[in-house]
């Protein structure tokens, strides 16, 4: 039989321009490059905390900058983007789940993925700030030394 | 049809980890340690040297240290090699290449500095 | 007819024998609201050019043949109404990422050869005597894998799906969700039957979870759910313990 002569059309460069789904989509992806960056702040400032007092305190002026400030902005912005749309993929990994023979939606999923992620962030916030009732402080300290956290 | 077995389900597991760690935990640590502390919000030691030192010379301390920031940076490489050759910046064979070659090199440094502290 | 209106219809037209690319033809097309964009080609196939060629069977979104991208979107022209799109015009061109045949119709040579490496037929333990009466299934065995089997290869998904556009050896959202469909039958061997192409380059890996697939489905498949959840599947089976923890 003879090659079938076919016209195969170029991808264009910019096709996640062309539809709404594809847009949201690389925001998402996004979120990605922001978390990639914040990784590298925090690696380099383990750096300086690891030659002395004074370089530690060299990458903390620069975290306060302007510049830096706005950047872990965008960044908090770009991780919440991420933690919703993350529960919303996260059970596409998984059998369907069902409660009592029905389907649970992918909302209720999101629901609770971000309620979890909500409770952690006030306990480890309620930790830095120094603000957690005494017998969590008190399991804490045992864990970690006083000092602080990350 | 010709079907050669992918070597991805190391660094999608990596890239699981990192994003369901960054899902629980991504928002409150970007705020404290790039916001609330540099804006002086939070009790003034909070993220002073002597308070960081003996955070990271803690087992816990370096575990947590070490985890999140590793796991983010495979996460984050994970989905940019994707993104890089959807907008066509390399094949997604280089952009993997590059971006993973640059998370082992990071992961290593980041155990490296860890020991000594 | 007073409930007749004139809408534009513009078509991609490719002949591979004289074009050396594609072009777009406009037809001034006369439709009734029962119309559908399907009915719409017929209507010029019929009355205004008898050389434009698309591909169709049913008319009522069950065989899939006829699947192409209006106005840029994915769509069955059977269940896609001129009303809707008035005033128009309307943009037909073949689905996106496949290789145009002529016109509207697509090269589908593709996919076939993946559907064939998925294996997208029961292969039971051992052989069935015919006396031994129908395989039985309960609700719930059905309802593990009735989704999938809704699918009709119409091929929506697959334009939907950028990674198949950068690659077309992608085996993609189609294939995969079947290979899931089969996995899941109760009467089926499972995950070991097909493990090989889940595995591949091209198998599972190949998908970023964009989603637009299960988006555009209009048969309600999930092909986005089945590539995925055989995601975590192949990285069972990579690490050797997809037998310990069980599952299909």
């Amino acid at each position: 039989m003879a090659e079938v002569r076919t016209y195969r059309r170029p991808m264009p460069a910019d096709w996640w321009t062309r539809n709404p789904s594809y847009v949201v989509y690389m925001l998402r992806e996004a979120s990605a490059v922001f978390f990639f960056l914040y990784a590298l702040v925090l690696l380099w400032g383990l750096n300086a905390l690891s030659q002395g007092e004074a370089a530690f305190d060299g990458w903390r002026a620069l975290l306060a900058t302007p510049a830096m400030i706005a950047f872990h902005a965008v960044a908090a912005a770009f991780a919440l983007l991420h933690t919703v749309t993350w529960f919303m993929v996260l059970p596409k990994t998984a059998p369907t789940l069902r409660l009592g023979g029905r389907i649970v939606p992918v909302a209720a999923v999101v629901v609770v993925g971000v309620g979890a992620s909500a409770a952690i962030s006030a306990f480890i916030y309620a930790w830095v700030a120094g603000i957690l009732p005494p017998g969590l402080a008190e399991a804490v300290r045992n864990l970690v030394p006083p000092g602080g956290a990350s | 049809m010709k079907l050669k077995r992918s070597q991805e389900p190391i660094f999608w597991l990596l890239f699981g980890g990192g994003g369901t760690l960054a899902a629980l935990v991504g928002v409150v640590l970007i705020v404290i340690t790039g916001i609330l502390v540099p804006a002086g919000s939070l009790p003034p030691d909070t993220m002073s040297f002597a308070a960081m030192h003996a955070f990271a010379a803690s087992l816990f301390g370096k575990a947590a240290i070490f985890l999140v920031i590793t796991l983010l940076l495979w996460h984050g490489v994970h989905r940019m090699a994707a993104t890089a050759h959807h907008i066509g910046l390399a094949s997604a064979h280089t952009a993997q290449i590059v971006l993973r070659g640059f998370a082992a090199l990071a992961t290593a440094a980041c155990a490296y500095l860890l020991v000594g502290l | 007819m007073t409930d007749t209106r004139t809408i534009r219809i513009e078509a991609l037209r490719f002949n591979p024998e004289t074009d050396s690319e594609p072009r777009l033809q406009r037809y001034e097309v006369p439709f009734t609201p029962d119309m559908s964009v399907l009915q719409g080609l017929q209507y010029i196939k019929d009355h205004l050019d008898g050389s434009l060629t698309f591909r169709w069977s049913c008319r009522m979104a069950v065989c899939g043949s006829c699947g192409m991208m209006i106005n840029g979107r994915p769509h069955l022209s059977c269940e896609t109404f001129l009303r809707d799109l008035y005033p128009g015009p309307v943009r037909v061109e073949p689905l996106d990422h496949f290789p145009v045949q002529r016109d509207l119709a697509i090269d589908q040579a593709g996919f076939l050869d993946k559907l064939a490496a998925i294996k997208p037929y029961i292969v039971s333990a051992k052989e069935r005597p015919l006396s031994e009466g129908p395989s039985r299934q309960t609700p719930a065995q059905l309802d593990a894998y009735y989704q999938y089997s809704q699918c009709i290869n119409c091929l929506l998904c697959y334009a939907a799906c950028p990674q198949f556009g950068l690659n077309p050896d992608f085996i993609g959202p189609a294939a995969l969700s079947l290979l899931h469909r089969y996995n899941l039958d109760s009467r089926d061997i499972g995950w070991s039957v097909r493990a090989d192409a889940a595995n591949a380059d091209v198998g599972v890996w190949e998908c970023t979870v964009v989603g637009y697939c299960s988006e555009v489905c209009p048969k309600g498949v999930d092909p986005m759910h089945a590539v995925n959840e055989n995601k975590v599947n192949s990285a069972l089976d990579y690490l050797g313990v997809k037998r310990l923890l069980g599952g299909r």
